[in-house]
């Protein structure tokens, strides 16, 4: 048994099936209450997972319910046991990409990608497109590390459609071609949404011009800055992101870097949390750009937004509340029911493999925050963002606080 | 067709028959394993319900309706080859009224949910299981499942007005009505809250909800012994003083409560008691401080009240969670709890909690205790591992002495837990022990006339 398989042997049997989890897990009511795809049938097919690996069966069959995880730790906010079935998810994904069965050839297609392009997409000149003009130096100690995450937002949509074809068999043929010949997604390009890819830019922007308005001194690798590996890491290609991560850290390194200022949740994740444990003296220091920023800069407005926090901040980071109490600084934010560590998934990391399950936990999401009584909804990740969009208004947090940010500032 | 075509033509994309999908419904919340079900069918509406129900009693296929998945008896798996309902999909609270003080709500209603919506409009709904946050409407109803409120409001059956339920034969029942008051014949009502789905599909609910307390305060107190702990929920029920929450853990408990890292105690004591007061908030503070002098003249050791909603939140969680909570105890991944639920009369709690420390050293088990206080409700929560032929016996022995001593002392073998697989012989023994074995025989011939085949959610409350 690898050291993986025993921590999900370990972790799924603390587990006592009490049920708590799957009340607050999102895909499970998305999935019209399938419970293989909700958290307590993921533990539970977890253990099995093990067992038929064990007895030398095929494990492939139960793909769809740890991909179909959000990752967002729903579970482990309300596990007497302390067990996380996100957790479990990760380590089956693990499990069933070091063995080579059962993994979409969608998430194939994304390492593929990542380890050939250093990204999702083989943005090229576009990456840094947002910086020109700015005149931000290319090397230093405080480096501003965007991972792409924004900028590939303009493209998620269109590819995700595309990949996925008009039907099953069709998305696995354009998949499939892309596979055997990854130059293909050099093309992916013409999916690009140039109103999204404008309004993605003017947010790396707004960001950089507070930064500088506070004095903070920063850096940016330009075209060449690698995206994290975030997707690989989630799709569970544990040994390619162990070499990924490694890549990545050497050029930060390269760039003289000693502090590395993230602008998105995901990213700022990863680094903080992941890739310390992947990479041997990972020693930077990581911060979001919203700690970076004081809250007497910035005066209040008449806006009254529902804040839509983030799983990476409010949870994966322990209640992390730079951009909460920024927000509160310039508009009457009204929250949903589900706050805080108890927020709710945007859906956005199944808007890839399970688009209909993405959807169902994106109208729930929307909901809570029409509900919550706010004029607009405002959030802090661009993943969220954009899926949330799918639903109704959305807006990220740069461009509220950008026009509260005092003058002398 | 076969099973899976025909139940899909009443419930289009409402049927699983995959094995990895079916597993999930093998197991609830007991340490029982449930045969894997021959399909999962997930019903959105009534007459969906009737549809398979009439489908499965005609071609003879047992059913397992099934809410949160949350029984402590093995309520809600399946013991022979059946389709599990699961009633989840039907999930909508239909109507609130506070001027009727009712909800109208559909059975896959969680608790939890019900109450955030009943308590924007000031109300709540009563029953407040351990497993509110997953246990439904249909769940509670079908276990008649008790809390931590029951010392003030009772069980669930005390809440429930009417009910629509579905028969095996597919007929669909409406059962009182939305009005407090409703005498109609016979209370087929009553009859079925607490059924454990033998009877009858619930499918939809009149609840009824009262004004949600105005404000609460919480006393926690430590003693050293159990019975002074007892004397003092006594004293404190004499002095006029009305508890919403009287609930004890003892050590065993709160070590495993704080080993999830949910709740620290201030204190370190063998007992706690946490008492919950409530009132207009002016008079919370002389509330709490007259329970504070009550229970500090009864024994205890350490007594520390508190009015901050976040800390009470993170202690009334812990204390919902404390039976999951005790499986960090184990001592092997092979270890289970068999939760003991037993009720006594209040006044007898001293001697039979002495009597059960007595039992624990005796029989040589390994147990942990906590439960509601305040209505006479003890979980003796025992550990054990099935592959030991040596411990089980001990853990047999104990689990009969327990109810045993619950008997002696006018008390009952379930309290709130209902009677599933797991209690069957306890529940013989009870009304062995009271002479009343016809009372088994008439509810026999009740099952037998609500499902003549009895092919509903077989094997549980009976042989």
């Amino acid at each position: 048994m690898s050291s993986t398989e025993q921590r999900l042997l370990e972790e799924a049997g603390r587990c006592i099936n009490c049920g708590f989890c799957e009340a607050v897990c999102p895909t499970l009511p998305s999935s019209g209450y399938n419970s293989s795809r909700g958290a307590r049938g993921r533990v539970m097919l977890g253990r099995e997972l093990l067992d038929s690996a064990a007895r030398g069966e095929g494990i492939s069959q139960f793909a769809d319910s740890f991909f179909s995880c959000l990752d967002c730790y729903a579970c482990l906010q309300v596990c007497p046991a302390g067990v996380n079935a996100g957790r479990v998810s990760h380590m089956a994904r693990e499990v069933m990409a070091s063995r080579g069965e059962g993994v979409p050839q969608l998430a194939r297609l994304m390492e593929k990608m990542i380890m050939r392009y250093h990204s999702i997409v083989p943005l090229g000149r576009r990456a840094s497109a947002w910086a020109k003009g700015l005149n931000i130096p290319a090397a230093g100690e405080t480096l501003l590390y965007t991972g792409q995450m924004y900028q590939l937002m303009s493209y998620s949509s269109a590819m995700t459609s595309f990949l996925q074809g008009r039907g099953k068999g069709m998305g696995r043929a354009i998949v499939g071609s892309v596979l055997r010949l990854p130059w293909l997604m050099r093309l992916a390009p013409l999916l690009n949404d140039r109103e999204i890819e404008g309004e993605m830019a003017n947010s790396l922007r707004n960001i950089a011009t507070m930064l500088g308005r506070e004095g903070v001194q920063f850096c940016y690798m330009g075209e060449s800055e690698p995206y994290p590996g975030t997707l690989m890491h989630d799709l569970g290609f544990a040994s390619s992101m162990k070499e990924y991560a490694s890549f990545v850290t050497g050029e930060l390194r390269k760039r003289g870097a000693k502090r590395v200022i993230t602008v998105d949740p995901h990213t700022h994740d990863l680094l903080k949390n992941t890739y310390p444990q992947l990479v041997e003296g990972f020693d930077f220091e990581v911060v979001h750009y919203t700690e970076l920023l004081h809250p007497e800069s910035f005066i209040m407005g008449s806006d009254e937004v529902s804040f839509h926090e983030p799983c990476h901040m409010a949870r994966r980071l322990d209640d992390f509340s730079a951009p909460a109490r920024l927000l509160e600084r310039v508009a009457k934010v009204r929250l949903p029911d589900s706050s805080g560590r108890k927020t709710h998934c945007c859906g956005g990391p199944d808007e890839l493999l399970y688009p209909d399950i993405a959807g169902g936990v994106t109208r729930a999401r929307m909901k809570q925050l029409r509900e919550a009584g706010g004029k607009q909804t405002v959030t802090a990740c661009p993943v969220c963002l954009l899926n949330l969009r799918r639903e109704g208004e959305a807006m990220d947090i740069s461009s509220l606080l950008v026009r509260r940010m005092r003058p002398d500032s | 067709m076969g099973l899976h075509e025909d139940l899909t033509a009443i419930v289009p994309d409402g049927v699983l028959s995959s094995r990895e999908e079916l597993i999930p419904y093998s197991r609830d919340a007991s340490h029982f394993q449930g045969k894997l079900p021959v399909a999962v069918v997930l019903p959105r509406t009534t007459e969906q319900v009737s549809r398979v129900l009439k489908y499965c009693n005609d071609h003879s296929i047992s059913v397992v309706a099934r809410g949160g998945g949350t029984s402590l008896t093995g309520a809600s798996i399946a013991v022979d080859n059946a389709v599990v309902m699961s009633l989840l999909r039907m999930d909508s609270v239909l109507s609130i009224s506070v001027e009727d003080r009712c909800a109208e709500v559909e059975a896959g209603v969680r608790i939890d949910n019900l109450n955030l919506k009943l308590s924007k409009l000031g109300q709540i709904f009563p029953p407040d299981p351990g497993s509110s946050i997953a246990a439904t409407v249909g769940g509670i109803i079908n276990t008649n499942a008790g809390g931590l409120h029951c010392v003030r409001y009772g069980t669930t059956k005390d809440w429930i007005l009417g009910l629509e339920a579905v028969l095996m034969d597919g007929s669909v029942l409406r059962l009182g009505n939305r009005t407090l008051k409703s005498r109609i014949g016979y209370d087929l009502t009553s009859l079925i809250v607490g059924s454990e789905g033998t009877l009858a599909v619930v499918t939809r609910a009149f609840l009824k909800i009262v004004s949600k307390p105005e404000d609460v305060g919480r006393v926690l107190a430590f003693f050293m012994d159990i019975e002074s702990l007892g004397r003092a929920v006594a004293a404190i029920k004499a002095s006029g003083i009305e508890p919403l929450t009287a609930e004890y853990m003892d050590r065993m408990t709160m070590d495993a409560v704080e080993s999830t890292g949910t709740f620290k105690f201030e204190v370190r004591a063998p007992y706690v008691l946490l008492l919950d007061v409530d009132g207009p908030g002016e008079a919370i503070g002389r509330r709490l401080a007259a329970a504070s002098v009550i229970l500090g003249e009864n024994g205890a050791t350490g007594i520390v009240s508190t009015r901050d909603r976040d800390e009470m939140e993170r202690l009334y969680t812990a204390r919902k969670g404390a039976y999951s909570s005790l499986l960090k105890l184990r001592k092997s991944e092979r270890d289970v709890v068999v939760i003991g639920d037993i009720v006594v009369p209040p006044s007898s709690l001293p001697a039979v909690l002495r009597r059960i420390g007595e039992l624990v050293l005796a029989d040589g088990v390994r147990v942990a205790l906590f439960g509601h206080i305040g209505d006479g409700n003890i979980h003796a929560n025992i550990f054990v591992d099935f592959s030991d032929s040596a411990e089980m016996g001990r853990v047999e022995s104990f689990h009969t002495h327990l109810a045993e001593t619950a008997l002696e002392h006018g008390g009952s073998v379930s309290a709130e837990h209902g009677i599933g697989i797991e209690k069957i012989g306890l529940l013989r023994m009870e009304y062995s022990s009271r002479h009343s074995e016809k009372a088994l025989d008439i509810m026999k011939s009740m099952k037998s006339l609500f499902d003549p085949k009895g092919l509903l959610n077989p094997g549980k409350v009976f042989d």
